[in-house]
């Protein structure tokens, strides 16, 4: 009986990764993406991260994003969708059984996958 | 200079087209020639439900000889790694481009297909990112109606 084992998957600043992978402008920029209507902050680059905390309300930071150069994005819940999916695809390719952990696009673990 | 716009999401479909395996005669097809011989997808033939496939228009005159030309669209695969010779989305310094990418040795330059532009030679300090290989690129010879 081979030996199962089980990887928990979890992307980096996903939403924050996605909308960077459409602008190589801002490959050296940090970038945060908004939740609905601009309320908060819902996904920070890894260089956004030491400036910006998560959920913090955007009409209170935006002085700080300004400051420090930081981009802001409205959340594009189409695009994340579909590279979501894209990203499901190549491990669902890699390995014997998925279980997607969160297919609701509206909390943060979209991403999250066991195998 | 012809720059590089990338688009959004690739939405792929099921719609499968019959394939004619004979060539297409310059004259009138004899009606007896049916050799339907399989229905070809373009998505596969493409590539286009492909994880890793993503669609970029190109803007400019740079690279018509390579038969690529203003306002085409391109197939473009973030999964090859990109050799001399291929045509690649560049970013340079932030800028997107489409160039026939050549390496030799540490030199890299990303040349056009189109005399009147100078190819661009990546310098130190210059940030080069190639952002996906060019695998076909869509041409419209007549637009809808």
């Amino acid at each position: 009986m081979p030996e199962l084992a089980i990887a928990l998957i979890d992307c980096n600043s996903f939403y924050a990764s996605c909308e960077r992978v459409f602008r190589p402008d801002l490959l050296r920029t940090p970038i945060v993406v908004l939740s609905n209507n601009d309320g908060c902050v819902i996904a920070r680059s890894a260089d956004a991260k030491p400036f910006v905390k998560m959920g913090e309300p955007y009409f209170q930071i935006k002085h700080k994003l300004r400051q420090h150069g930081i981009v802001a994005f409205s959340s594009n819940y189409a695009l994340y969708g579909d590279m979501s999916e894209r990203v499901m695809t190549v491990i669902e390719g890699m390995v014997p059984a998925v279980e997607v952990y969160s297919i609701d696009k509206s909390k943060m673990h979209t991403m999250d996958v066991q195998s | 200079m012809a720059t590089a716009t990338i688009l959004g999401a690739v939405g792929g479909s099921d719609i499968e087209l019959p394939f004619f395996s004979s060539r297409v005669p310059a004259g009138f097809p004899s009606p007896a020639q049916d050799h339907l011989e399989q229905k070809l997808s373009l998505d596969e033939l493409l590539e286009i439900d492909a994880p890793h496939t993503f669609l970029v228009r190109a803007d400019g005159e740079s690279m018509i000889g390579a038969g690529i030309f203003d306002g085409d669209v391109l197939v473009v695969s973030r999964a090859l790694r990109a050799g001399s010779g291929d045509i690649v989305i560049a970013a340079i310094n932030g800028d997107t481009f489409v160039k026939r990418l050549s390496m030799d040795g540490k030199l890299i330059v990303l040349r056009s297909e189109n005399p009147a532009f100078a190819p661009r030679f990546i310098m130190e300090g210059d940030e080069l990112l190639i952002w996906g290989v060019v695998t076909a690129s869509i041409h419209r010879h007549r637009c809808h109606a």
